[in-house]
């Protein structure tokens, strides 16, 4: 394990892509073999293969579609991570439709991307995250806001999921629109930091909904 | 057979789900901090903690580990963490007769004694009124105790004294009569297991049913408790006493009771030998000191119950104002109130300590913080004791100012104005003194000498700051940078390590060495790692330290690493560390001392350095932002006690079935949700959990703190769930708890029925049920197509765009903008990226239409989510900063689709005017909602117009149609070069809008 964790900088980010799309997936096979720096790790046309062959895989980042036939892609980051918590995964979404996209990151997904998005987009997304980057748009720390705000956590994992003044301060300040530059130079720390607290508030999320969010796609 | 097999399991769900008469509240608990004790952590819960009752009788703790407590209304039962009341409804009779006493048994019993009704047992889940001739129900039972043997001994309203023997009352001794108005009877057991009994002014004790040792003290109120030194201590409400186990001892006066309105309620003894007296009439809750009482902070009521758990934990009950728990204080939190002018501290070195805003304080063995007067307004950034009384200062202006023992100062200024401020001190063991520079600079006192010095910054320091200096064992000195680079200094010999030994790019905060040359490094944002011959390793994301602001590490001599965070302070031992790393061992076992430890919010700085230190005296301090961190690191007591473990309920469906029986699950159930939990008090929030479903997981989860855990439909055969957890101090218990069921397999998945189905298949029959499920579908979605016709139809378009155009789209924006890179053709390429950027758009449009389109959008939160969304996008990529000051949350209010449409338009085309027209570089989208009415402010610093010059294509003239059709104002405030305004108000959302449920 400290092995893979040190030499990191040397080798190539590897990606395992769950899309059931067959020209999709294709293509984002193609762009992540042929660009630089990159290498692929599995390809997999739904959930269920997916959870069976990820775990072995060791990837980086897994792009995830969020509309899977059978087990949705919110599902699947729910099993993924019970089994692999360590997992990096960017879903990949047509739309911006931020109740399936918030749902997916409480699942423990870590940010998303537009299908739209341009190869670079892409490769700059996937490179980002592997760098511990956790992007938080405006509109999805609006739901973040909400949901800590409305659903108290209990009070055993208050303190792993509750959050500190300091998240709900960098917090109001994404609501805002302020970039992570701006975020850094208000709160006097640097941007690694303000990255690193928005990493947190994901995790804390997810800690947050675990259990609860299978009962809820198991109810529709 | 399986549809018989489904009944049997409902009637047991149902039976399960109902306590026979009782009323099942459950709360989650929240404590609050009360008071700021100085010597212990108050914790308080009360009704708006989660708490059932504020009126607290009685405290036990059962043989599963659970905390009880005996309210008026009835039973509370406790986790730490969940609240369960088991009151009655008005008709019962524990109710009425008010809860006075409940003591635990060895059985898992719990006896209640009530005032007015006689006593109860409980166990297993229902409650018993024990009552018979020999006891009736209508005389209360004061006082309960428990003999050595488990023999439960009963105090009676009428007097008399006795124990129960196979469920019937068996009377021992009368001890008088009790007349109306007067007090009860009081017993307790010392511990060589004479049953003492106590009233009013009187007490004695009861030996084979005759009284002895009476003692009467007039006018006095006696209370007694067992004292661990085998005596008893007696109370007669002015005084204190200790009598010891020799019958015929006398009296020892040991302290007179706080003087005051109040009287004693209670007394006990904990296992160290401390005695509680918890006082009456709002006197609070006092401990015994040598021979002086000391009231405990932050608890002003009146306390009737005291009770020792199984973990040390001392628990109070009171009358109203709930529960307390209280433990003694280890981390000492140096702040404000000691007399520091703020509570953040950038530097502490021994007693010397640098608070934020300056100035140079040092901390004495008791009282406040003394504060050097002629260095108030100094920015002081680091101090360092010499090792002889004095002090080395750094400060902000890059000065060097060496305070001796007796007061005498030199001050050494290392730069020339706008230099480089001093950010690290250290001293190596031949005596030099180190500094660090910031943004860049490093130099070097030779010992002994402090106004000639040595500029070491050509040696590649330029253009990094000094973040952290250390010496190993071998003398030599490291030196750590903010772009993560750490250099050795040996001698005149430099080595750098970098990227290429494994250092991430975060700066280096910490350095601590370790054995067998190797040095731990801590990072701001990179975690913690290990260099060892000339590679670092980091410890992964799951040590609960890999992601982390590591701030400071410093190791004590029994073993254990301290690390701070930007989370806290953090202990783990090295060794388990370094096994770790080294693959020996899975996962550290790494403690965190947070809120429980009275270490909310505190986050550890390392800006400046030294942060952490060790005082002569053993005490380790962190500079933190909530002032100087400071404890005995011995002082910790460690908690070696596996927490108790219980299954509380299983549920099938929603439904709770019994656990006591193996359950058999129908083929067709959707989810079974196991909720557990374990009972450990000291810090609840650290008990972490982990399960494990055989044939479903492959093998055990972690799971955090969650006390449940859902799975779905499994396919038919036999499974076991299992679970286990840890206490604060990461002990897990090594008997998980195992429970069984097993899915039984549909009709159809039987061989019998497959036999069957195949020679029925050959048949036509098969046919007919198909024919006439399908008429039935047929039916409902017709009956369903009329409800909502509407809706459905927005629906429907809504998807369809959705499904099909977008995906479509989508393809056809990739597939050219692959093709305009494969084309060489610049011309070709060009109109191909265009094609590309086309269909983006298009699907940005769809994107958009949908969002309208989609009824499920219909409501306030969703316009502003969408316009916090539509800005957001606009602007990125565009020179304009855009800022969003639009409420969060609105709470649920209907909009008709035709306002929400139109404002959005509205915003649209103002949003475009801002970036085509306006030149700004700054906009504010701002939305307010006020009562009914809901107005958007867009405001931008661009070249702003003249209200009366007719200006062509900014599309006002649309906005204000738009506006009017809607019945909205539309205000437009711009004056040439000032910005401009645009404020659009509705003043009443549609009233008589009604929510649409069907969503895509």
């Amino acid at each position: 394990m400290p092995d893979k964790e040190t030499s990191v900088a040397a080798n190539d980010i590897r990606v395992s892509i769950v899309e059931d799309d067959d020209w999709f997936r294709e293509n984002l096979t193609k762009i992540i073999r042929e660009a630089r720096g990159f290498r692929l790790a599995g390809a997999h046309r739904n959930a269920e293969a997916a959870l069976e062959k990820l775990p072995g895989e060791a990837a980086d980042v897994v792009l995830m579609d969020i509309a899977l036939p059978g087990l949705n892609g919110i599902e699947c980051v729910q099993q993924l991570k019970a089994k692999c918590p360590e997992a990096n995964v960017l879903m990949i979404t047509v739309y911006e439709e931020t109740d399936k996209i918030f749902a997916a990151l409480r699942a423990g997904a870590s940010g998303y991307l537009l299908k739209r998005s341009s190869p670079e987009e892409l490769l700059e997304a996937i490179a980002d995250m592997h760098q511990g980057g956790a992007p938080m748009s405006s509109s999805v720390a609006r739901r973040v806001v909400k949901f800590f705000g409305q659903e108290p956590p209990p009070q055993a994992e208050a303190e792993a999921v509750g959050l500190s003044s300091r998240e709900r301060e960098i917090l109001d300040l994404l609501v805002e629109g302020r970039a992570n530059k701006e975020i850094a130079d208000r709160l006097d720390v640097s941007v690694h930091t303000v990255r690193m607290f928005i990493r947190r508030i994901y995790k804390k999320m997810h800690v947050h909904s675990r259990g609860e969010a299978v009962a809820r796609f198991l109810k529709k | 057979m399986n549809f018989r097999f489904i009944k049997t399991l409902f009637l047991l769900s149902l039976a399960a789900a109902n306590w026979p008469g009782w009323v099942n509240a459950q709360a989650v608990s929240e404590p609050s901090a009360a008071g700021n004790s100085k010597n212990f952590l108050v914790q308080n819960w009360q009704t708006d903690q989660g708490l059932p009752r504020n009126t607290i009788r009685s405290l036990a703790q059962d043989n599963q580990g659970y905390l009880w407590m005996g309210t008026p209304q009835g039973l509370i039962r406790f986790d730490g963490v969940r609240f369960v009341a088991f009151e009655s409804d008005a008709s019962t009779a524990m109710a009425r007769g008010s809860v006075q006493k409940v003591v635990a048994d060895d059985s898992g019993a719990l006896w209640i004694a009530t005032l007015r009704s006689g006593l109860f047992r409980y166990l297993d889940g229902s409650i018993l009124s024990i009552a018979g001739t020999n006891l009736p129900s209508n005389v209360g039972v004061d006082s309960l105790a428990q003999d050595r043997s488990g023999v439960v001994w009963l105090a009676r309203g009428n007097g008399t004294v006795g124990r129960l023997e196979s469920g019937s009352f068996v009377t021992t001794a009368q001890l008088g009569n009790i007349t109306k108005g007067q007090m009860l009877f009081q017993l307790t057991f010392d511990t060589d297991g004479n049953l003492w009994f106590y009233r009013q002014d009187t007490y004695g004790r009861l030996v084979e049913g005759k009284r002895t040792n009476w003692t009467t003290h007039a006018g006095s109120i006696i209370t007694l408790a067992a004292g661990r030194h085998g005596g008893l201590w007696v109370s007669t409400g002015f005084d204190l006493r200790r009598l010891n186990s020799d019958p015929e001892s006398k009296e020892e006066v040991i302290v007179a009771l706080p003087s005051g309105p109040y009287g004693l309620n209670t007394l006990f003894e904990d296992r160290a030998g401390t005695l509680w007296l918890g006082m009456s009439q709002g006197g609070g809750l006092y401990h015994l000191l040598g021979r002086k009482l000391e009231k405990v902070e932050g608890i002003n009521h009146s306390v009737s119950a005291i009770l020792e758990d199984a973990e040390g934990n001392l628990w109070v009950g009171t009358e109203g104002a709930g529960l307390f728990k209280i433990r003694p204080r280890v981390f000492h939190l140096i702040g404000k109130s000691d007399g520091m002018p703020t509570e953040a501290v950038v530097s502490v070195s021994g007693d010397w300590v640098a608070p934020k805003r300056g100035g140079l304080g040092k901390v004495p063995p008791t009282g406040a913080v003394e504060m050097a007067p002629d260095f108030a307004q100094n920015a002081i950034s680091s101090v360092l004791e010499d090792g002889s009384g004095g002090v080395w200062i750094g400060n902000t202006a890059g000065n060097i100012i060496h305070q001796t023992s007796d007061g005498g100062r030199r001050s050494v200024r290392l730069w020339q104005q706008g230099g480089p401020q001093v950010r690290v001190l250290h001293r190596d063991q031949k005596g030099n003194l180190w500094v660090g520079g910031f943004p860049s600079g490093l130099f070097k006192f030779p010992a002994g000498d402090d106004s000639h010095w040595q500029d070491l910054s050509w040696r590649g320091f330029t253009n990094q700051s000094i973040t952290a200096i250390a010496e190993d064992q071998a003398g030599l000195v490291w030196v750590g940078t903010s772009t993560g680079n750490l250099y050795r200094f040996n001698g005149e010999n430099v080595k750098k390590y970098g990227a290429a030994e494994g250092l991430s790019q975060f700066p280096i905060s910490a350095l601590l060495p370790g054995t067998n040359d190797s040095l731990w490094v801590g990072t701001l944002g990179g975690g913690l790692g290990r260099l060892k011959q000339g590679k670092v390793q980091v410890l992964g994301k799951h040590t609960d330290l890999g992601d982390d602001v590591i701030t400071q590490l410093i190791q004590n001599e029994s073993g254990w690493m301290w690390i701070g965070s930007s989370r806290g302070i953090f202990r783990v031992r090295t060794a388990e560390l370094q096994a770790v790393l080294e693959g020996r061992q899975s996962k550290a076992n790494v403690i965190h001392f947070g809120p429980a430890d009275g270490l909310a919010n505190v986050e550890c700085v390392a800006e400046h350095q030294p942060s952490v230190c060790m005082t002569p005296a053993g005490q380790l301090r962190f500079a933190t932002s909530e002032g100087v961190v400071s404890f005995e690191p011995a002082a910790i007591p460690m908690n070696d006690r596996p927490p108790p473990l219980n299954l509380e309920s299983v549920l099938v469906d929603e439904v709770p079935v019994s656990v006591g029986t193996e359950i058999k699950l129908p083929h067709d159930y959707k989810k079974i949700e196991f909720r557990y939990t374990a009972m450990s008090f000291i810090a609840p929030e650290k008990v972490c959990f982990k399960r494990y479903l055989s044939g479903f997981d492959a093998g055990w989860v972690e799971d955090g703190r969650s006390r449940s855990a859902t799975y779905p439909r499994l396919p038919h055969g036999d499974y076991e769930f299992q679970f286990t957890a840890c206490n604060n101090d990461g002990i897990w218990n090594d008997k998980p708890y195992r429970f069984a069921f097993r899915v039984v397999p549909a009709f159809w998945q039987t061989t019998w029925f497959r036999t069957c189905a195949l020679i029925a298949f050959a048949g036509s029959v098969g046919g007919g049920v198909l024919l006439a499920a399908r008429v039935r579908m047929r039916r409902k979605l017709a009956r369903l197509e009329q409800a909502n016709a509407l809706e459905r139809e927005r629906t429907r378009i809504a998807r369809d765009l959705h499904d099909n155009l977008g995906a479509r789209a989508t393809k056809i924006s990739m597939l050219a903008a692959a093709a305009s890179r494969s084309v060489e053709l610049s011309e070709t390429s060009r109109q191909l990226h265009d094609v590309s950027q086309s269909a983006r758009q298009l699907v940005r449009a769809l994107d958009e239409t949908v969002w309208t389109v989609n009824p499920g959008n219909d409501s306030l939160a969703n316009l502003l989510d969408y316009v916090t969304h539509y800005a957001e996008e606009f602007f990125s990529d565009t020179p304009v900063r855009c800022q969003l000051k639009i409420p969060v949350d609105v709470g649920d209010r209907p909009m008709a689709p035709e306002l929400r449409h139109s404002l959005l338009a509205i915003i649209k085309e103002s949003l475009n005017n801002v970036l085509k027209h306006s030149g700004a570089l700054n906009v504010v989208v701002a939305a307010q909602v006020a009562g009914s009415s809901l107005s958007f402010t867009i405001r931008d610093d661009g070249c702003g117009f003249s209200p009366n010059a007719p200006v062509a294509g900014n599309g006002l003239a649309n906005l204000r149609a738009r506006a009017a059709a809607l019945g909205a104002r539309i205000e437009i405030q711009s004056q040439p070069g000032q910005g401009t305004t645009l404020r659009v108000e509705v003043p009443e959302l549609d009233p008589g809008f009604i929510f649409p449920k069907e969503t895509i």
